[in-house]
């Protein structure tokens, strides 16, 4: 049994809906938590980038690397939605069956990427670059379930926010390090100095927001 | 003494040998695994612990 069968540095406090440092009995601050969302992302990209050029090695058939990479996107989405709940209790059928539809979008993109590959229309360097946009996007279920969750009624009257970072819906198509903030009047979109589109943009000059189909 | 003729089916020097990556998998197979259940969670707590930061292996619980 390994230490981190004994104890766990943080625990989630479910009234705020936010990590807390045991040791400390601080909130872990948001840079915190993006830290380690990047963290995540950087080793699905490993994973991903791997299996990529794997394939174009002649080393795993294109069946293959499309179910590798769906399990690798199904594990990374699920666990990044799970650690915005604060873990597996939290995680019931209707945050399960959100994943599971977004996990299906994602899906029907890797059955096109996979297409173009078996036709011959997409180098190795394009795929590269492809299939990290597919890493950089599995942050988006944890901003997604983070958003939810954030509900005030007194932020009633507030735009509704019905896109999160990293779900593509933007022109730079999660490229960013756009993150949302709560703040006392509502949902925030904030921006990443100097890498922003007009899309991203637009999102953290229209808010607040309160939470809306995401 | 000439040069020993090269065979006709083989390609041009400059031409990229085409990769045969086989066929990709049914769209409806990969659907099918997109729903996640119980088990699929189970998988992607091992996951969150297998890649995360030293500090937060096992918060998922």
């Amino acid at each position: 049994m390994g230490l981190t069968d004994l104890f766990t540095r943080y625990v989630f406090n479910g009234g705020s809906r936010r990590w807390l440092d045991a040791g400390t009995g601080q909130f872990v601050s948001e840079v915190g938590i993006a830290d380690e969302l990047a963290h995540l992302q950087a080793a699905s990209n490993r994973t991903l980038e791997q299996l990529t050029k794997q394939l174009y090695a002649g080393d795993i058939k294109l069946s293959d690397w499309q179910l590798a990479v769906a399990t690798e996107l199904k594990d990374a989405h699920l666990a990044q939605a799970a650690f915005a709940r604060g873990g597996r209790p939290n995680m019931g059928p209707q945050q399960l069956g959100r994943v599971g539809g977004n996990l299906a979008d994602e899906y029907r993109h890797l059955d096109k990427f996979a297409g173009g590959i078996a036709d011959g229309s997409v180098s190795e360097a394009q795929a590269l670059s492809r299939i990290n946009q597919y890493g950089d996007a599995t942050d988006q279920a944890y901003q997604r379930e983070w958003a939810i969750q954030r509900r005030r009624p007194e932020w009633e009257g507030l735009p509704t926010l019905n896109q999160v970072p990293r779900d593509g819906g933007t022109v730079c198509h999660g490229h960013c390090n756009c993150q949302l903030d709560e703040h006392e009047d509502g949902i925030h979109w904030v921006l990443y100095p100097g890498e922003s589109c007009d899309d991203c943009q637009g999102l953290a000059d229209h808010g607040p927001y309160q939470p809306g189909n995401v | 003494m000439p040069s020993p003729q090269q065979p006709d089916s083989a390609p041009e020097p400059e031409e990229e040998q085409k990769l045969d990556f086989g066929k990709p998998v049914d769209l409806k197979r990969l659907l099918a695994l997109a729903k996640p259940d119980q088990r699929a969670l189970d998988s992607a707590i091992r996951w969150f612990d297998e890649n995360a930061s030293d500090s937060w292996k096992g918060a998922l619980g």
